[in-house]
């Protein structure tokens, strides 16, 4: 099941400073520590496509640079936050810049997205790209990958931010 | 923006005797926000628990009806749409689920509006045919609702193998 915080406000102090209706306890309602993030309206013509491309590409170039900046703006850094790749998981921007993204870098990451299928539903997008992944491993073993990737986007203030990501590869051949 | 929900749970853990009457009214205000989202949240879940238990009891129908029509398929080997992986990848992962135990970690939901993703990790051990299994996976699901029910718009499964 999903993890569930039961938020308990515990009115007895105040009530004891003269409030007239005793001890009570108020539990106000149920929900997820990381969940149920405010819907946002917005304009129709926020849902473009090429926003969401310009991101990817932002994103793309800082992973083979291993430069954090396109992260840190284009990331919603959230208590939630989570990228997986493979069947590992950063958790929060940080880990994920300072323990994936910076490291790979260093490897001569050279990443390609293709093949953007974007996806809006209100404030939310998703896009799934095809990706493609050359290093050189420390042990000097050549890395060629296909696969994929799935971003998740919310519509905050005036830009689409990233608010989760999952990819995966295989080798070539 | 700062949603009622997020008031409370500011305020609540420093009461005090100004704010009592305040935080009384946010928490009556908030109370049916927050148990329809914990419905929303439990839905959500619902819907992703039954599309594995139709995929480990061989109940392609109902696992196929618990996919949107324009749901996208990401796993091993490429993209697929609700048409190709009914025709292809479906049976075999049926097959597999019924093969190899999975254990799930909780299924982490959260609802944005009429949209909800969640999220798991698993592993996976066991034997498919001649072939054993032992990996750690992840799955991420994108839902939205449609009328009073939720469906499944885009899946995505990542695996690698326990060394």
């Amino acid at each position: 099941m999903s993890s569930v915080v039961t938020e308990i406000i515990s009115l007895g102090a105040a009530l004891k400073r003269g409030a007239a209706l005793g001890a009570v306890a108020l539990v106000v309602g149920c929900t997820a520590p990381a969940a149920d993030l405010p819907a946002e309206g917005v304009n129709s013509s926020v849902q473009d496509p090429e926003l969401l491309a310009a991101i990817l590409e932002d994103v793309r170039v800082g992973w083979e640079r291993g430069d954090g900046a396109p992260f840190h703006e284009h990331f919603l850094n959230w208590e939630g936050a989570r990228y997986f790749e493979g069947g590992g998981q950063n958790t929060g921007l940080d880990d994920l810049v300072v323990n994936h993204v910076e490291p790979e870098a260093e490897l001569g990451l050279t990443l390609n997205f293709t093949n953007i299928q974007a996806h809006f539903e209100g404030d939310f997008a998703w896009a799934v790209v095809d990706t493609e992944i050359r290093l050189t491993m420390p042990d000097g073993r050549a890395i060629h990958n296909r696969g994929h990737g799935t971003y998740l986007f919310r519509w905050v203030g005036d830009a689409w931010k990233v608010v989760h990501t999952q990819s995966a590869s295989s080798a070539v051949g | 923006m700062t949603s009622t929900m997020d008031l409370l749970s500011s305020n609540g853990r420093t009461t005090t005797g100004r704010i009592a009457g305040r935080t009384i009214l946010l928490a009556l205000l908030a109370a049916p926000t927050a148990l329809a989202a914990q419905s929303d949240e439990n839905a959500v879940v619902a819907v992703v628990d039954a599309y594995h238990s139709a995929l480990a009891s061989g109940d392609s129908t109902t696992a196929l009806s618990l996919l949107a029509e324009d749901v996208t398929i990401l796993e091993t080997g490429g993209v697929e749409d609700k048409e190709h992986y009914r025709s292809g990848h479906l049976a075999g992962d049926m097959r597999f689920a019924q093969a190899v135990p999975r254990e799930r970690s909780e299924i982490t939901v959260t609802v944005s509006g009429d949209v909800a993703w969640a999220w798991s990790t698993s592993t996976t051990q066991g034997r498919m045919g001649d072939r054993e299994v032992n990996s750690r996976g992840a799955e991420l699901m994108v839902l939205s609702r449609a009328g009073d029910a939720w469906r499944i718009r885009a899946i995505h499964w990542s695996s690698r193998a326990v060394r």
